[in-house]
Order: C-alpha cells, then structure tokens, then sequence
C-alpha cells in the first residue's frame, strides 16, 4: 500500500443552513483497495462524497485529492476522480455508446483515445454486448454498470460510489459487487452502504461517521472486533442453572432464559468463550445442539460507536 | 478547453432536443404557424396586386412592414414556443440527479451553462430556418426582392428567442419540476412581450416598460435596419440572465445563502448594465439600414441638414390635447413620439423633447356639448379626467400664450411642434390630409429655418392682385399660406408679406410676387419693381390675358410680351384649360425631379413673347402649351406657344431669377382643388429654382422596384400544400422516424 493518502481531509466542517452535517473531519486515505463508508441517514456520508467529488464546497476545512485542494484545484481535482452518485446520472436519450463517449470528453479523456477508453471500461463492467442499446432502455443492474462505468472512464485514483447495490436483485448484486472487487484492484474504491455483510465481504477498510463525526476508521479486522456482538444464544437438551454457568466461567457477565431451553449469554469479551462453554457443557451433560454470535445489526454497530458521541 | 467542453456539452444538448418529441412537435406547430402568417400576407398582397392596388414594395409588405407581415406574427408568438423548449434544459437533470454529472466532472459552472444554452439557441436556427423559406419563396415571387432588406428581421427575431431561451434556462435551473419551469417562463415571457404600455400614464414607469419590452426592439430590426444599441440590448439581457445561471449553478457547490446569491446576481446586473448603457450610448451607436431604398435612414438633403445642426436642439411640442395630434402628448404616447424622430435623433442624439399641452374647447365642440354650462376651464378638467390626464399638467390658451414665444391664434389653436436650435425657433405643423404628420420635406424645411432662415415672400397687394391672405378660388392661399395643407409652401420654409408697391420693397424681401393686377401700377410703383429686379431680386410674376396693363412694362423689362390667349380642344375640359407640357430636354434643368412627362393644368393661359432686349437675362421655356391654338392669328405660328419663362442673370456676382407665367390661377386655390396633378408639385418646383434648391427641400430616395408579384393564384394553393401540409408533415415524420429508430434500441 502506498504512503501517500489519495484523499486527505482535515478539520472538514460543512453546514447546511443552520445546521452542521460535517464537525472538523479528518481522514485519510491511502492505496488502492475497497473503503466502505458507513453511517445512518443524515451522518454527513454523502455530504462528505459530494464534497471530495466537488458538488459541494465545504464551509471550511480542507480536503485534498491526490494532494490536490479541491477547493483551489477544483478541476484538476475532479480530473482524478469518478463519482456515481445514489442515481446514475445517466442520459436516457443517449445509447452506453454515447453517454460514455460524453462522459469521457467531459473528464478530459483525449479524443483519439476516447474510443478505446469506451471500449475499455465497456469490457470491464460487462456492457460490451448492450453498448449500442439506450440507457432508458437498461435494467437496473446495467444501469449501474453502465454508472459506474462513467466514473471510471478516466482511470482516476479514487472511484467513489454512492450506495451502488440499492435497489438492484440479488443477482444484479453480486454482479455489482464482483464488479467494484474488480475495479478495486488497481483504484482506490470508496463506496457507502447501509448493508454491513457487503462491508464485511468487500471491504479493506471502513469509515463510519454518525453525527458529523468520524466514530470509526479502521481496517477490517479492527471492524470486525466491533461487529462481534457481546451476546451468543445457547441451545441444549439440559440447560444448566445460571449460576452455575457464572461461577464456572467468570467472563459470563448475565444471563436470559429465552425458553425452556434456550438461553442468551452476555460475556465481557473473552475470546474463548464458545470453546469455554462447549468445555462446560461436555463436562455438565447439557446436551449442547447449538451455540452461536447474535447477527449484529448496523444500528446496534452505529449505537455502539456513537456512544458518548452525538457532540 | 473551455470552449471545447462548452460545444461538448451543447452536443449532448442538442441530442436531447433531437431525441425528444417535444422539439419536433414545436418545429412543426411553428411551422403550420408561420406558414399561416406568411400564406395570408402573400395571398393578400396577390390579390390587391391583381386588383391593381399593388404595393410599392413587395419587400416591405410581407415583411418588414410591421403591418400584418410574417415577421410581425412570429415576434407576437414566439414567447409561446420557448417555455417549451427550455423548460427541461436543467430541470431534469436536477430531479433526475445527473446534474451531479457535470458538478463532479472538471467543469466550470459557465461551461455547463453556455453549453447548454447554446444548444437551445443552436435548435433556434432551425426556427428561423423556416423563415428562411418563406424568404427564399419571396425571393422567387417578388420581382427585385430586397433581399437584405430581410435579413434584420431575421436577426431581431432570432435576438428575440435567445432572449426569451436565456430567461427560460435561468427559470429551468431554479426547479426541478419541468411544468413549473414551462408556466413560470410563459407567464415571465408573456409579460415581457406585452408589457409596452402598461403603467403607460407614470413617465418613470413608461421608460420601464418600454425598456423592458423586447418584442418592441425586436420591431425596429424588422423594419430593416440594425441598430447596435438594440443589438447590445439583447446581448445584455441575454448576459444578465446566463449570469444568473452560472450563479445558481455555481450555487449548487457553494450552497451560498440567498443575501450572497442576491449580492452576485445584483453584480452581475451592475456590470451588464453599465456596459450595456455605455455601448448603447447615441454616441456609441452604430446604425445600419439594409434597405434597398433606405427607407429607414434620412434622404441626403435631410442628412446634410443635421450634420450642420450640431449641438443640443429642442421639439417642443404644444399640443392641444383634445385636438387632433394632442394625444401625442399624452404621457400613454411620447415614447411612441419620441421614435417619430428617431432617424434625427440618430444624427444629433442632443435632442431634447418637450410638451406644452393646453385645451382648447369650442363653444360647439363635441366636449362642451357634454357639460352644458360648464365654463372651457372645467369642461377641460373633466374631459382630462376621462382620459386619465391630469389636469394640472393641462393649461388654458391664455396661460400657456403668456408662457410661449410662439402665437397660438396664428396657428389656429392646433396642436404643433416648435423645434429650436441655438436662439432660432421654426414652427412645425400638422396637416388635414391622410397621413395628418409632417414628412421628411417639411421637417427638412423646418431644419433649415433654424439654419438658414425663411425666405421671404412680398406679396404685391393694393391692386387686386391675386392674395395669400384672401381666401377666394383664384387667390393662393391653399398653396401659399394655409397652415394645414402639406404642400403649403409656407410650411416648406417661406413667409409672406402683403406689400404696396407704392413703397419701395423692403430689403428682407427675398422673393417679389406680383400676380395679375386687375388696376394698372403708377409710375412709382412700376419704378420699384424695377429697383428691386435692379437691384438683384428674385421675382414671380404671373400674367393674364386681361391683367392690367401696367404688367406689360414689367415684362418688357424683361424681354418678354404678352401674346394672344390659347385655347386647347379637349373631351373632357373646357378649351380655355391648357395642359402645358414641361418636358424635353430644354425644361430639365427647371423642373428636375419632378420632370416625370404629366402636364400642368394653365386655366385661361397666354402666349409669352420673347422682345429683344432681355437686359441680360437669359429666357428659358419652362412650359408649352403643345396642344393649344393661338385666338387670333398669332405671331409666332408656327410653332408652340410658350406659357412660361425662367429668366436668369447674373447680378453683382449673384445668379437672379426670375420666373413668368402666362396664367395667374396656376397657384390658385381653385388649380389646387383640382387637384392637378403637377399643380403643387409646379409650384414647389417655382419656388425651389428660385432659391437656389434650398426651399422646399427635396428628398431624393430611390423609388423601390420590387413592386411586381410573379406568382400567380395556382402557385400559392401549391404553396399552402407544400407550406401547410408537406413541410410539418415532413418535419413530424422525420422526427417521428428518429425517435422511433431510437426508442427501439
């Protein structure tokens, strides 16, 4: 991974009439790879996108593109990335064809090169056989290639991609996803979700922000300690009596009857719990059939890292 | 770069205009309704052609007329067209989101902007190119079309719809709803196509309006003529409005608060406005008339006046506001006034003008029948209220005598124009005839009283001569010194002077008229004619066979005689009508302009002989009585009698002329009601080799020659199929076809 940040925010302040979206971010950016940027409606994600992307100026603070200000070097900024936003911002009138050949003179592509260029990223996200069809014409799927297909007509450094999965099938999903993993490869990818098993599969790093501020920014094992819940749900034949659990197995924090035999296990974090408990159970005769984490929710994960936030 | 993602971005425009139904379905409604416009001036034009009630100029008739021309109908509705045209240039990528497109994309605001609105503007060219058919088809049907002529309009209606698009585009960027977009730029289109006239009656807000009135600016490129000012006008406004676009998408990154926007829109307004007055100055401005015939610009003679009347000049009006012509000063009507003067205004911009208005009520007047008993001043106030005029501004004839320099009874109580220029003043008049306004001639003639002075005219009285102030059929108050008559020389530069030849002629007299005296001139009398030939006078002397024969001296002095009288047969008039012929080569250099071969109706002419002592003068036939015969045997038979000399000399190094007619009702009021056709045009002609061509002044322009139609009847039904039917037929089905091939895709 490469030492120099492809995005670098700091002290990134934005208000939208009286209220603030972004309170002094800062963040940085670094090598290629998939980010995921989590947080709940009205964090300040697409605020922050919109930002770096140059729709938006920021009521203050900085944020640079491959070191360029986006504020003094707009154009050049925007030169070095792609954005699809939330809706493709496709033209209805005009076939893949078309619009990429538009999209690829608007983001500085030299003529001589742009066929090639169409060609290229056509290939890569799977349209080269509906390259002539209209976009109006396209299933959801296709539209969102054909999206993200612009955003990368100008081989920039950053891809930045705005809940691309939502609204599509499960199909259309995994070929999206396949497609960002791909692309991923040799750009930096930053792209927002609400769906935290996409972040767990697809991304190298996660920023989450809530509130305006950044809660979380980290890689994803890091993510992963934060998305373990703290619960596990156990199901044997002959539950034993809580406090025989406890005062054999001190991390055991409390426990919930859930039905005659199933009980959930609140720890303080020992790794070894499971392995801890299938011990206690072989050794007690419970009759264990299953043990297992509870799902952790995005709501749980932002609740979780938003405690002692929301300044 | 700039320019190359501006035309990048007015390609995709245009693609969306191409691919969608709505431009083709405008293209062809513009079509059908244009075609309506030109098809009813055509056919109506054929048809008075046909009759014989042809116009002078097929060119101006059908377009640049402002008179039901097709011009005219499309600067009328084009507003109509635009809303729809640019309703979704940014409302729809606003609620589709793919505004963010361009936002994320290395463009600057006003690259998205003018890309965009040149699309529009560009899709506009296909507008103008169905007005461009209809001049190709008026090229082919008018013989000696003007073709340049045409193409002012061309450009003030194109100037016009990249106006209206420039507001429509502002308006599509401040909603995303489509329909929203279209009804608000109708309704803002709609105002500023009609808005000329409203609060008509406030000065300040009638400059507003009229300013704001673009189809008016439009107008004055449909009659031919392009004027930078105007041009600058709607570059101004187009600028103003782009401005405010560039700003509200700008204003889709910064996210600015309205009091910022408001900040920028206002300097942006500022600079526009500054270099739109500036570049619109008179001084600035820059006028080309691509008329044939010029009619837009003033004739030479009128040019060569206003480049001596350098510095500021007034037209004060006094306009009696219940009269005729006193709505002119009504404060609905002086910015239409002030156009009048337009192409004067053009030469020296220091024009200032002013109103005086004052009311006049008869005793039997149409307005003191409504208030019986009612004293003028109150009617005057009453009546002013009906009009919405305020009475205050409304003086009575007393008030407003005492405050001018002009005498109001002279004129009749009438409304008329004093124009003044450095301490000279010269009255301008309205005439009792069809087009009621002064001409160019008359205006020429007042320019050149302020310059020059009048010329004056004594008039012999005392004698019985033929009078300028009596009233009667053969005296030469018609054509002399009523006030009202266009041809009037006293309203084309020339006073007159009753005079008694018993006195010598006073030495501002500049032009001596002696017109048949039925009681023979004294000795002293005659003495003082003879100074005043003597001494380098100007003279019109007109003689009958029964005159007194103290005329017989006078001529001889000239080397003239008076011979027999003349009788002409005809079938229609008595015999004692002779019609003089005055053209041939040997009367051109008298008669000029007006040489154009009609004879001068000479009631009851003599002969005039030549004796052959001329002392000096040189004799010149200006008139012949062709047709006619001698009564009596004649002495020079022969040959045809002359009925008219120009006699010339030169006198103290001055060129002296003179002029003698056998007949004295030549000028008479009874030859004027005639209404021979040469008779005014004759003594216009009289008056101007007198002095030299500078009274009456002429108006050399070129006569237009596209007054013949070729079409015939079975050429416009062809062109209403191919108008009317095949063309937006052609138009629909071609875009149909597109936008089916690609919808199939």
């Amino acid at each position: 991974m490469s030492d120099a940040s492809v995005i670098e925010v700091s002290g990134l302040w934005h208000r939208y009439s009286k209220d603030w979206a972004l309170k002094g971010l800062d963040l940085a950016v670094r090598g290629t790879g998939v980010i995921g940027l989590l947080g709940s409606n009205g964090a300040g994600k697409s605020t922050l996108m919109n930002i770096v992307c140059g729709c938006l100026s920021q009521t203050k603070g900085t944020a640079l593109v491959d070191g360029l200000d986006v504020r003094a070097e707009p154009l050049e900024a925007r030169r070095r990335i792609g954005f699809l936003p939330q809706q493709a911002p496709l033209s209805p009138e005009l076939t893949i064809r078309e619009y990429l050949t538009f999209c690829a003179g608007l983001r500085g592509v030299a003529r001589a090169e742009i066929a090639d260029a169409v060609g290229f990223v056509a290939e890569r996200c799977g349209l080269t056989a509906m390259i002539d069809r209209l976009t109006a014409n396209l299933s959801g799927g296709y539209r969102q290639r054909t999206g993200i297909a612009q955003a990368l007509i100008h081989q920039p450094s950053v891809i930045i991609l705005d809940e691309p999965t939502v609204g599509l099938d499960p199909n259309q999903i995994v070929g999206v996803r396949s497609l960002i993993r791909e692309i991923a490869e040799q750009h930096t990818v930053i792209f927002s979700t609400h769906i935290l098993p996409e972040v767990e599969s697809m991304c190298r790093d996660v920023i989450m922000i809530e509130h305006g501020h950044i809660v979380f920014n980290g890689d994803m094992d890091a993510f992963r300690r934060v998305v373990t819940p703290s619960t596990l749900i156990l199901v044997c034949e002959a539950p034993p009596d809580p406090g025989q659990i406890k005062s054999a197995l001190p991390s055991v924090e409390r426990i919930e009857r859930l039905g005659e035999r199933k009980l959930r296990i609140g720890h303080g974090g020992a790794g070894d719990i499971v392995e801890a408990l299938i011990e206690q159970g072989r050794a007690g005769g419970w009759g264990i059939r299953e043990v297992y984490f509870e799902k952790s929710s995005l709501e749980d994960v932002f609740a979780e890292l938003s405690k002692g936030d929301g300044k | 770069m700039i320019l190359h993602n501006t035309l990048r971005v007015a390609a995709k425009e245009l693609r969306y205009l191409a691919f969608s139904p709505v431009g083709w379905i405008l293209l062809a409604i513009f079509c059908v309704q244009t075609a309506s416009a030109y098809l009813t001036s055509l056919n109506g034009n054929y048809q008075n052609f046909v009759l014989g009630r042809g116009m002078d100029s097929f060119t101006e008739a059908l377009y640049t007329s402002r008179f039901r021309t097709v011009y005219g109908s499309v600067i009328q509705n084009i507003y109509l067209f635009i809303p729809l045209l640019t309703m979704a240039v940014f409302s729809r990528e606003l609620q589709s989101g793919s505004v963010k497109l361009f936002l994320s994309a290395p463009l600057r605001s006003a690259e998205i902007v003018l890309g965009k609105y040149l699309a529009v503007a560009g899709y506009l060219l296909l507008f103008i190119a169905f007005l461009v058919v209809t001049i190709v088809i008026s090229a082919f049907s008018v013989e000696n079309f003007d073709l340049l002529a045409v193409l002012p309009g061309l450009l003030g209606i194109y100037l016009l719809a990249c106006t209206y698009a420039a507001i429509g585009v502002f308006v599509s960027s401040l909603t995303q709803y489509q329909m929203i977009a279209a009804v608000v730029t109708l309704a803002i289109l709609f105002v500023l196509s009609s808005i000329a006239g409203w609060f008509a009656a406030t000065p300040v807000l009638n400059e507003i309006t009229f300013w704001a009135s673009m189809a008016g600016r439009a107008v004055v490129f449909e009659t031919g003529l392009i004027g930078t000012n105007h041009l600058f006008y709607f570059l101004a406004i187009i600028a103003v409005f782009i401005g405010f676009t560039i700003l509200r998408i700008a204003n889709l990154r910064t996210g600015d608060r309205w009091t910022v926007l408001t900040a920028r829109g206002g300097a942006v307004v500022a600079v526009v406005v500054v270099v739109g007055w500036v570049l619109s100055l008179p001084q600035h401005t820059l006028y080309f008339d691509l008329t044939r015939d010029k009619r837009n610009s003033l004739a030479p003679e009128s040019v060569a006046l206003m480049d001596r009347l350098t510095g500021p000049w007034e037209i004060d009006t006094h306009a009696s506001v219940f009269g005729n012509e006193g709505y002119i000063s009504w404060p609905t009507q002086t910015i239409r006034d002030r156009l009048r003067w337009a192409a004067y205004a053009r030469r020296n911009h220091q024009l200032t003008m002013s109103y005086r208005r004052f009311y006049r009520i008869e005793p039997d007047s149409h307005f003191a029948t409504q208030y019986p008993d009612q004293p003028p001043a109150e009617i005057a106030r009453r009546t002013a209220g009906r009009f919405g005029l305020d009475p205050d501004t409304i003086l009575s004839p007393e008030r407003l005598q005492a405050a001018t320099d002009v005498d109001l009874a002279a004129e009749d109580y009438r409304t008329f124009r004093v124009l003044r220029w450095n301490g000279e003043r010269a009255v301008l008049r309205f005439f009792e005839d069809a087009n009621r306004f002064p001409g160019e001639r008359t205006r020429g003639a007042a320019l050149r009283r302020l310059l020059d002075g009048p010329v004056t005219v004594g008039v012999a009285a005392g004698r019985g001569e033929r009078s300028t102030t009596r009233n009667g059929l053969t005296d030469y108050v018609q054509r002399f010194t009523a006030i009202t008559e266009r041809f009037s020389l006293i309203n084309h530069g020339f006073d007159f002077a009753s005079l008694s030849l018993a006195e010598p002629v006073a030495a501002d007299v500049d032009i001596l008229l002696i017109a048949d005296p039925r009681t023979p001139y004294g000795e002293a009398e005659l003495g003082h004619v003879a100074d005043f030939v003597d001494r380098g006078g100007d003279m019109v002397l007109l003689v009958e066979g029964d005159s007194a024969a103290s005329v017989d001296p006078i001529l001889a002095g000239l080397g003239l005689a008076r011979g027999p009288v003349l009788r002409q047969p005809h079938e229609d008039y008595p015999e004692t009508l002779i019609l003089a012929d005055h053209s041939g080569g040997v009367v051109d250099a008298y008669w000029g302009a007006n040489n154009d071969g009609l004879p001068v109706g000479m009631p009851g002419a003599i002969e005039l002989l030549t004796a052959p002592d001329a002392d000096g003068f040189t004799r010149t036939p200006i008139a012949i009585a062709n047709g006619a015969d001698r009564v009596g045997d004649g002495t020079s038979a022969g040959t045809a009698p002359v009925v008219a000399y120009a006699l010339e000399r030169t006198h103290a190094g001055e060129r002296q002329r003179v002029l003698v007619f056998g007949d004295a009702d030549i000028f008479s009021t009874a030859s004027a009601g005639r209404r021979d056709p040469l008779t005014a045009t004759s003594i216009m002609d009289a008056f101007h080799h007198l002095t030299e061509g500078a009274y009456p002044v002429q108006r050399t322009r070129d006569e237009p020659i596209d007054g013949t139609l070729t079409i015939e009847r079975g050429h416009i039904q062809g062109l209403r199929w191919f108008l009317f039917g095949l063309l937006p037929l052609s138009v629909l089905a071609g875009g149909g076809t597109l936008l089916l091939s690609r919808r199939r895709r």
